[in-house]
């Protein structure tokens, strides 16, 4: 790049999810492509993989509502950008999409923002107008068409202020010939998983939505002999909602699966884990912005049985490779279990290899965020 | 894997549309692929002239009226596929071309001599033609549209026969309708005459009759295979392609870049690539526009339309267009042969625009020459199967401007934001709307790109350069569906 353009991003903090390694993942790329990249964020632990590749980083308590922290704030970002010739703004959340608003409005930098995900309806006006300045940037980057139709109808975008970037996975961290064989003894260890047993795994956030429970009513209605051959590994945090960890765990006692399921909070060692899976499950009732661990069991070569709704059919290669189900249809999730069963060594193979073909393809993070990459030099004029 | 091609049409020998062209380099890929593919083809003056030597390899007598049908094995040099001539002197030893004579009148026995033809070429099903039983019968269109049908009756007579059938549609609008008086000549069994058979509103028709009994089906692109089953597309024939769409398939055809390559071809006045693209593009405009008599100027944009002048290609929106589009200060020269009426229309607006409008006659060496040196290529079709010239285009750095309908919407990728400025994919341009209004915005489309927005430009020549359309990918695919599809073992 012959001219040297200075970018700043604001995310609301960087914690851990996939928002907010799509910042870090960002602004990588940004710096590979010869621009002055800064981020300012409310910190976290990720923070530190900014500082190792020389980007610099603002720490500001962007998440906070606190009315004088916020106009501090305003005030702060708005020095950080004038000190460092910021020629354009990115920002990820309605938060940091509330400060990308505001300094462009006083320093005339133009925002853009990345629309990653399904804000539920709120009757809440502030909140309602945090989520609106999402989709006032002068582009709106969404992560599937299904988002972008989404944005389109509920925050009236029109589709030349919209530009689709897919999301994108690590395929050398997910790559079953990096999995090395004691992580995946490890990790079946702890998960206590019996050797010789089908095994399939779920991994999000427990919450109602994310249909954990219709996982474990289709296990239950499968064949007796087929039941005792399987183990279903649910995966993912509980810290939000407790009471429905509870409430997943009385039913599988009360439908008489409590041996075969296995409810989890996290785990360091997701690829491990996947690896140790036999077909990887999406149960989304409904639509989710996150195709992220979808993906990477793609790219590790796991069938996939995933709920049609939302931005799902995309990120799915075809029906040899992976099963969609319409959730409100418990029968098709069960015959998609006893197709996974019926996978030959020789098809999971042939699976295996199109579906890591196809992520290193369409979904790769060496070359998806390029494409961002490619919108902010079209913004500022580089084309 | 063995199989037998049938086909009428063969390019360079009998070419009228093409169809001639997918059927000499689709079975070459195929062959180069490990097939081992053998094409079936009436003796047509035309062919037999190719031949040096024939080997007569079985006899039929006193069928479809003729006395004897010989069928004969031999090459053509230059050909490394081996052929089957069917002959039978009464019915295919005609001046004419293989369709009509020579005043360009169809035959009247054209059902005869095809039935004849398809009932032949199903016989090699049995294995009692020169010891070599196909796998797959791969036919092609109305002419051999009764192919799967004898095919059918003989597997029904034999069940240990496992020849399978595929019927390539390359254009639905031709399908071989006759009157139900020819029926009892095709020695078809009447139960095969109903809805789901050949009938068509009480006529026979060759190719609902292939669509109806053929294993699996195939046309030229994925986008028109789905069109077809439209009341739009479906030329009358689209409740039948919808309750076969199980064996419907769409693949893309390809094209021959030993012929159809910049850096090689002896056509053009000069050769370029992707790295000499700028100055090769710049020489050849300049010659084609010294040779049409059109005004000399590099800077200037470049149209160029390479198509049959018909109703099918659009023409009519053309023409309406065209002063819309001259007063952008931009040339375009149409190439092609009339078939609508529309050079008189066409003769008239050349002559008032002597500095940027031409018409020309269709040349094979000089259409070579307008591909090299014009900088966009239209096609505005109503529908196409599949279209060549947009892959040709693209392959010279010819930015194609073409309607989102069948193969060209297959084969182009817009160039909308997304394309251009996210994925940095687009390979040229594209409209959807049949009308005047949408024609002529997306020639402003083009202007504002080609005029403004120069690294763009650049980028859309060079993504379209790099398009892969050979005929290597398409018969990989035709290979897949008659491993996969057809459950046949190599």
């Amino acid at each position: 790049m012959s001219e040297n353009k200075n970018v700043l991003m604001i995310a609301s903090s960087l914690e851990r999810g996939f928002v907010d390694k799509n910042v870090i993942d960002i602004a990588i790329a940004l710096k590979n492509n010869g621009f002055e990249v800064s981020v300012i964020s409310a910190g976290g632990k990720m923070v530190k993989e900014l500082k190792k590749e020389g980007i610099n980083h603002y720490l500001l308590p962007v998440n906070s509502n606190d009315f004088f922290v916020v106009r501090r704030n305003i005030k702060k970002i708005t020095e950080i950008a004038k000190l460092n010739s910021i020629d354009l703004i990115h920002t990820f959340t309605p938060h940091s999409s509330f400060y990308g608003f505001k300094i462009s409005k006083l320093t005339k930098i133009p925002y853009i923002t990345s629309f990653l995900k399904i804000y539920k309806k709120t009757f809440w006006p502030f909140t309602k107008k945090r989520i609106n300045y999402l989709s006032k940037g002068k582009l709106v980057i969404v992560p599937s068409e299904y988002m972008a139709s989404f944005v389109q109808v509920t925050y009236k975008i029109p589709n030349d202020k919209i530009a689709i970037v897919p999301q994108w996975v690590d395929t050398d961290l997910f790559n079953s010939r990096n999995v090395s064989a004691e992580r995946i003894i490890s990790t079946a260890s702890d998960f206590r998983i019996p050797e010789d047993h089908f095994i399939i795994t779920t991994v999000g956030k427990l919450q109602k939505d994310r249909g954990q429970s219709l996982l474990i009513n289709a296990v239950a209605q499968l064949p007796k002999e087929i039941r005792e051959r399987i183990r279903c590994v649910i995966v993912g945090s509980f810290k939000e909602h407790k009471r429905y960890k509870t409430e997943l765990e009385n039913l599988a006692v009360k439908l008489g699966v409590e041996d075969m399921i296995h409810i989890a909070g996290e785990t360091s060692d997701i690829p491990a884990l996947l690896m140790l899976s036999d077909v990887y499950v999406a149960t989304n009732i409904e639509p989710k912005a996150s195709m992220v661990t979808m993906l990477e069991a793609e790219s590790l070569g796991r069938p996939i049985i995933a709920s049609n709704v939302g931005s799902t059919p995309e990120y799915v290669l075809n029906d040899t490779t992976c099963k969609t189900f319409d959730p409100k249809n418990i029968n098709e999730l069960i015959d998609a279990i006893v197709w996974s069963l019926k996978i030959t060594e020789e098809e999971r193979a042939e699976i295996s290899q199109k579906l890591s073909t196809n992520v290193r393809l369409n979904f790769a993070k060496n070359t998806i965020p390029q494409k961002i990459v490619n919108i902010y030099k079209y913004m500022l004029g580089l084309k | 894997m063995k199989t037998l091609f049938v086909t009428s049409e063969l390019f360079p020998y009998n070419k009228t549309g093409g169809l001639g062209d997918v059927c000499a380099w689709l079975p070459r890929a195929l062959k180069k692929a490990g097939i081992d593919i053998r094409y079936i083809m009436p003796a047509f003056p035309s062919i037999l002239q190719q031949f040096t030597e024939l080997t007569p390899v079985y006899k039929f007598e006193n069928k479809f009226k003729a006395k004897e049908i010989n069928i004969y094995k031999g090459t053509i040099k230059g050909n490394p596929i081996k052929f089957y001539l069917v002959e039978a002197p009464e019915l295919f030893l005609r001046a004419g071309n293989q369709y009509s004579d020579v005043c360009g009148n169809p035959w009247g026995d054209n059902y005869l001599r095809y039935a004849c033809f398809s009932w032949v070429a199903a016989q090699f099903a049995e294995g009692k033609i020169d010891d070599w039983t196909p796998d797959v019968i791969h036919a092609n269109d109305w002419m051999c549209g009764l192919v799967p049908i004898y095919l059918e009756i003989l597997r029904r007579k034999n069940p240990k026969i496992k020849t399978s059938s595929v019927i390539t549609i390359h254009n639905l609008a031709f399908q071989g309708v006759y009157p139900f008086s020819i029926y009892e000549d095709l020695d078809i069994p009447n139960y095969m005459f109903n809805e789901d058979g050949l009938e068509f509103y009480r006529q026979v028709s060759f190719l609902k009759g292939g669509i109806s009994f053929a294993d699996k089906i195939t046309t030229v692109s994925p986008t028109y295979a789905s069109e077809i089953q439209t009341n739009e597309f479906g030329c009358g024939l689209q409740g039948t392609l919808v309750k076969r769409r199980e064996v419907l398939t769409g693949i893309l055809n390809g094209v021959d870049y030993s012929i159809w390559n910049p850096e090689t071809d002896k056509n053009i006045k000069e050769n370029y690539n992707q790295n000499t693209v700028a100055q090769g593009k710049k020489a050849n405009k300049e010659y084609l526009q010294s040779k049409l008599g059109i005004l000399k100027n590099a800077k200037v944009p470049l149209f160029g339309i390479l198509s049959r002048l018909a109703e099918q290609k659009g023409i009519d929106i053309l023409i309406d267009s065209i002063p819309a589009i001259l007063m952008n200060n931009v040339q375009l020269v149409v190439m092609g042969t009339d078939q609508g009426n529309y050079l008189p229309r066409l003769k008239n607006i050349a002559k008032q625009y002597p500095d940027q409008f031409a018409i020309v006659d269709f040349d094979e060496d000089f259409s070579h020459q307008l591909i090299a040196g014009c900088d966009i290529l239209i096609n505005p079709a109503r529908f196409e199967p599949c279209g060549l010239t947009q892959m040709f285009a693209m392959r010279y750095g010819t930015v194609p401007f073409t309607r989102r309908t069948g193969g060209l919407a297959d084969s182009i990728i817009d160039a909308n934001f997304q394309n251009t400025i996210v994925n940095h994919t687009a390979t040229g341009f594209l409209f959807d709307n049949y009308s005047v209004h949408d024609f002529i915005y997306g020639i402003n489309r083009i202007l504002n790109t080609y005029k403004n927005e120069k690294k763009i430009w650049d980028r859309i020549i060079k993504q379209a350069m790099n398009q892969n359309f050979s005929w290597d990918k398409s018969a990989a695919e035709y290979i897949d569906l008659y491993n996969t599809q057809l459950n046949l073992i190599k």
